[in-house]
């Protein structure tokens, strides 16, 4: 038989370990002279150690507050599911790094309006130390969710080891492309990186890859074409122009042969496929660097500009901003405040350089200087930004990737044209039920 | 067969209270209150926000405007609905699944009692065998997704290549006899409409570990006794199989169909990870469908509870049958 | 010569099962940019051993270790302690409703687990029970694995009531009956329920996802999702990290396993 005491001392136990965090969560002290500040945020085992770093920096310069690090790793989705779940429950973090392209859709209702906080010359000195585009970014009308901290644009990855492949191949050197070239000149460049080795009929060597169509995106600024209108309400992609984008994004594939079809690669993850020298180019981010630079292509690979289209040359930036909750007592609203400030500081953001695959927001923060980097072409993470540009955000970024995705593969597989393309977007009621779809206002 | 023992009405409480409270505050207050929103509409964000919008959802579901005429290029199934359904993706979800189902639950039942036959044997490292035969299912955490890309990969896959060297062989011989056979096309697999589902339907067989145990256990507890007399009789390993085993592992039988038919009707793992290659919604499976139509934007929460409950109904019908069905089948041992 | 066919049969099976395996343990010993590679290798040329120190060493592995050991042994130590005793009174007390509540039982065996995860996350949510080990671990003590509950019932219908008669009739309580008898002659379903219940939770990624926030907190499943980035994975050192996280629970299979064949009967006897 069991005796009674023990069994009262551990009935006990249970109980205090069932519920004595219930007790504090609901009669616990509300407030607290030392502030706890919780940051959420997401990413990879970088990402993580980055932050450690800025914190412990903070707290460091700033001794009266605390900063919990509360992160979801991997990739932005999940992060982004447990942010809303955690919002609706109203528990959300107090500061939380949000990507641009998924923050409309709870800013309204949850983050707080950064415009009020900060005075009108200190908006206008961030606008004036940050990059272009990266307060825009975080920008809905006249309110401000987020400040940003780092960001990242695209640009051209080449594989040394393809070109030297395709020159032995083709017995004539392939020259490297001017800093200006046009996208012909860089149609004929893959068209000379394409490689069938041994005469199978399939390709072996691509000369280019986009994994998706979001990166194709400078190529569509380019041809003159754009998604949103200024007032990002009506849908104008479907001009002459977006014809010809997605005429171009069916011929880098279909008539130069220079893309991997459906399949051809198939799952295999564009990193992977730019390793192993499948592709011999890729568009991507500086977050794609460190990877390089572990494997040992890390000597034998160059990154070049984006080429200028008829409408002028555009690369595609994507920023991070951190942004505070709505609903903050005083005492956290400033500790939030003091924190948001730091990431904006040089010695955060010096960190964020540090990293070697995030641009800071600020200018003035050195990256990417010595001469190996001025070699590989690095450097041209930086000087882009003079011809970089935003997809303005909206709430409806999910339904437009949806939209894509779906008839993509019909426009692929040449079984519908790009007009009908284009046409088929604008019906869908992923398009139409969210925007303005007609010609009435140009 | 056994039967219980009289008890004061008090006694059991104590022995079921963890699973009473369990069952009422965690599973059927949630699924109650499924029911209730699945005539509502809610966007998950705010309590504030949810509306009473009676049967809306249901019959948004499966709405079908037959004014319009189904083209050539349209699915085959809308034929069968006379009309254009509303929610394409609803009745995409479906087909998905059921073509999984129907394939999948034969086959991975087949591959689980085949392993099962191979490892009840008394051999010396059997248990090794076991072992190796049981690590997919332990395997399938992390890591898995990333295997199963490369393997299914068409251009450096195992898959593919070993169909490669067949193919090979296979024009080489023709050669030899003066046949021209055409270039090869490797199948694409996942990243294709036609690929995608012969890919999961194997990668589900390669998850039958679970299954396979249950079988093995049955195999062993067959009484070895029906084996001597059945040899006195002089019957062959065939016959010794279809009237001894089968009979005898009839209920392991019935348990793993009834398991692996819900299981393939609520398959969510696979399309899950799967969900960014997959070409044309070819792996949009039922509940991959409610959960994207429950979180991701616009999430629709009422929309998704209305779903959920379509599926209880049908799993539940499917369930009754299965063991409407075994009475016929399943052999019980009587005392 | 028959029996040799049988072992050639079992390798080959094993191959092709295993084939998966020996990928991963290949890449782990590969360097980043040989990884998918299409030269065909058995055996890496230059196995990258470095590859399993770094994957430990990146991440605070141990700490992972230990979180996942808690957690898993807490809840299948609840899981063991609720179903069985739910598996008693399905299977060998006589009560009103009883057949109601075992078609209930069984019928929950249908729900899909997603139905559950706004509920789960509101309830536990008001609980305070948030960035805490408590909704992994108390729903096992609530006997929600209610696959296990059957198991134990079955086996428990399987002895014979005899067998039992004579202590109640002593004055045994039902709870000595339970304690003292049957659950020792049960062995194998508890040592079922324990391997089966232990992979569960040793590789259960979502809930530990919904509820935990602090990276101390983490267990191994959730914490090697650190290597997986938006535009690349570090796929060797994943693998190295995957395949060492895995030794405990193939351990605990291949141990146990000859209990399995006993434990798993569905039939009554």
């Amino acid at each position: 038989m069991i005796r009674r005491p023990a069994l009262l001392l551990v009935m006990i136990f249970i109980g205090w370990w069932l519920f004595a965090d219930t007790a504090r969560h609901l009669w616990g002290p509300t407030f607290t002279t030392k502030p706890e500040l919780r940051f959420a945020h997401y990413g990879s085992w970088q990402d993580y150690e980055m932050w450690r770093a800025v914190i412990s920096a903070f707290e460091r310069s700033h001794p009266g507050t605390t900063i919990r690090q509360e992160y979801t790793p991997g990739f932005g989705t999940e992060y982004e599911n447990k942010m809303r779940r955690a919002f609706s429950a109203g528990i959300g973090p107090d500061v939380l790094l949000v990507q641009d392209e998924t923050l409309p859709r709870y800013a309204q209702t949850t983050l707080a309006d950064l415009s009020t906080l900060l005075s009108h010359d200190r908006q206008n000195e961030l606008r004036l130390t940050s990059r272009p585009t990266a307060v825009d970014s975080f920008t809905i009308g006249d309110r401000l969710f987020a400040l940003p901290v780092y960001g990242g644009n695209l640009l051209i990855y080449l594989n040394l080891r393809c070109l030297t492949r395709a020159a032995d191949f083709y017995h004539e050197p392939i020259v490297l492309p001017s800093e200006d070239w046009t996208i012909e000149e860089f149609r004929n460049f893959c068209r000379k990186l394409t490689c069938d080795f041994d005469h199978d009929g399939r390709v072996d060597q691509f000369g280019f890859w986009h994994p998706w169509w979001g990166y194709f995106l400078p190529f569509v600024w380019s041809m003159g074409a754009d998604l949103l209108d200024n007032s990002r309400t009506q849908w104008r992609f479907d001009d002459n122009a977006a014809i010809s984008a997605m005429q171009l994004y069916h011929d880098l594939l279909r008539t130069d042969r220079v893309c991997p079809p459906p399949g051809a690669l198939g799952q295999m993850r564009q990193d992977i496929a730019f390793l192993t020298g499948r592709t011999a180019t890729v568009i991507n981010g500086p977050w794609f660097i460190p990877l390089l630079e572990e494997s040992d292509l890390r000597n034998e690979y160059l990154v070049l500009p984006i080429p200028r289209g008829p409408a002028g040359r555009f690369t595609r930036v994507t920023w991070d901003g951190i942004a505070m909750s709505k609903n903050l007592n005083l005492n956290l609203r400033s500790a939030a405040s003091d924190f948001i400030g730091f990431t904006q500081s040089k010695p955060a953001q010096e960190i964020f350089a540090a990293s070697r695959r995030l641009i800071p927001s600020r200018t003035d923060v050195p990256m990417f200087q010595s001469p190996q980097d001025v070699r590989r072409g690095l450097t041209r993470f930086i000087t882009s930004f003079e011809y970089a540009r935003l997809q303005p955000i909206n709430p409806y970024w999910n339904e437009i990737n949806q939209a894509f995705r779906k008839y993509q593969y019909d426009l692929l597989n040449d079984r519908i044209s790009p007009r009908e393309f284009l046409n088929r977007i604008s019906r869908d009621p992923l398009i139409a039920g969210h925007f303005a779809v007609g010609a009435q206002t140009r | 067969m056994s039967t219980a023992q009289t008890t004061s009405t008090g006694t059991f409480l104590k022995f079921l209270s963890p699973w009473l409270v369990g069952t009422s505050v965690l599973v059927l207050l949630p699924v109650i209150a499924s029911l209730v929103l699945s005539f509502t509409s809610w966007d998950g964000l705010s309590i504030h926000d949810i509306h009473w919008v009676g049967s809306a959802n249901y019959r948004q579901i499966f709405e079908v405007d037959s004014s319009r005429e189904v083209g050539p290029n349209d699915p085959w199934y809308w034929r069968l609905l006379g009309g254009i359904p509303k929610d394409a993706q609803f009745y995409k979800s479906v087909y998905n699944t059921t073509i999984f189902a129907v394939f999948a639950v034969p086959l991975g039942l087949a591959a689980a009692l085949g392993l099962a036959l191979l490892l009840n044997q008394p051999l010396r490292g059997i248990s090794a065998f076991r072992t190796i035969y049981y690590l997919p299912y332990i395997l399938s955490g992390v890591g898995t997704i990333l295997l199963w890309q490369w393997l299914f990969n068409p251009d450096v896959g195992l898959i593919n290549l070993f169909l490669k060297y067949l193919v090979t062989l296979w024009t080489w011989t023709s050669g030899l006899f003066g046949h021209q056979t055409s270039p090869w096309s490797p199948p694409a697999w996942l990243y294709s409409p036609q690929g995608c589902k012969p890919a999961v339907i194997l990668m589900n067989l390669w998850g039958m570990g679970g299954a396979m145990l249950i079988f093995l256990a049955a195999l062993q507890n067959v009484p070895p006794h029906l084996y001597a007399a059945a040899q006195l009789d002089g019957a062959n390993r065939r016959q010794k199989f279809r009237c001894i085993t089968l009979p005898q592992i009839s209920p392991a039988i019935l348990f793993n169909l009834i398991a692996g038919l819900s299981g393939a009707v609520r398959s969510f793992k696979i399309p899950y990870v799967l969900q960014h290659w997959s070409q044309n919604d070819g792996l949009l499976f039922y509940m991959l469908y409610v959960y994207r139509s429950a979180f991701e934007s616009p999430a629709r929460i009422g929309y998704a509870s209305a779903l959920i409950w379509i599926l209880f109904v049908v799993l539940f019908v499917l369930t009754a049958l299965t063991l409407l069905t075994s009475r016929r089948w399943v052999h019980y041992e009587v005392r | 010569m028959r029996t040799l066919l049988q072992y050639l049969g079992l390798i080959l099976v094993a191959i092709l099962v295993g084939m998966p395996v020996w990928w991963a343990i290949n890449t782990s010993l590969q360097p980043l940019e040989s990884v998918y590679s299409s030269h065909f290798q058995i055996w890496p040329d230059h196995p990258q051993w470095s590859n399993y120190t770094d994957a430990v060493s990146r991440l605070p592995f141990l700490r992972f270790l230990f979180n996942s050991l808690i957690i898993t042994t807490t809840a299948v130590f609840g899981t063991v302690l609720s179903t069985s005793m739910a598996g008693y009174v399905f299977a060998r007390l006589r009560w009103t409703g009883r057949s109601w509540c075992f078609g209930i039982l069984m019928g929950t065996l249908l729900i899909p687990s997603q139905v559950y995860l706004i509920p789960h996350f509101l309830m536990f949510e008001r609980l305070g029970w948030l960035n805490t080990y408590k909704p992994l671990i108390v729903p096992g003590f609530l006997a929600m694995d209610v696959f296990y509950v059957f198991l134990f019932r079955q086996f428990f219908r399987s002895v014979p009531l005899a067998y039992t008669e004579a202590a109640l009739v002593d004055g045994a309580t039902h709870w000595t009956i339970y304690r003292r008898i049957l659950l020792p002659m049960s062995k194998p379903v508890v040592i079922t329920v324990i391997v089966m219940n232990a992979v569960f939770h040793w590789q259960d990624l979502m809930t530990p996802l919904i509820y935990l926030n602090d990276i101390e907190k983490f267990p191994l499943a959730l914490g090697l999702r650190m290597y997986q980035t938006m535009d690349g994975d570090w796929v060797n050192h994943l693998m190295a990290a995957s395949l060492l996280s895995l030794i405990p629970v193939t351990l605990l299979f291949f141990l146990t396993q000859r209990y399995l064949m006993r434990g798993l009967v569905l039939t009554e006897k």
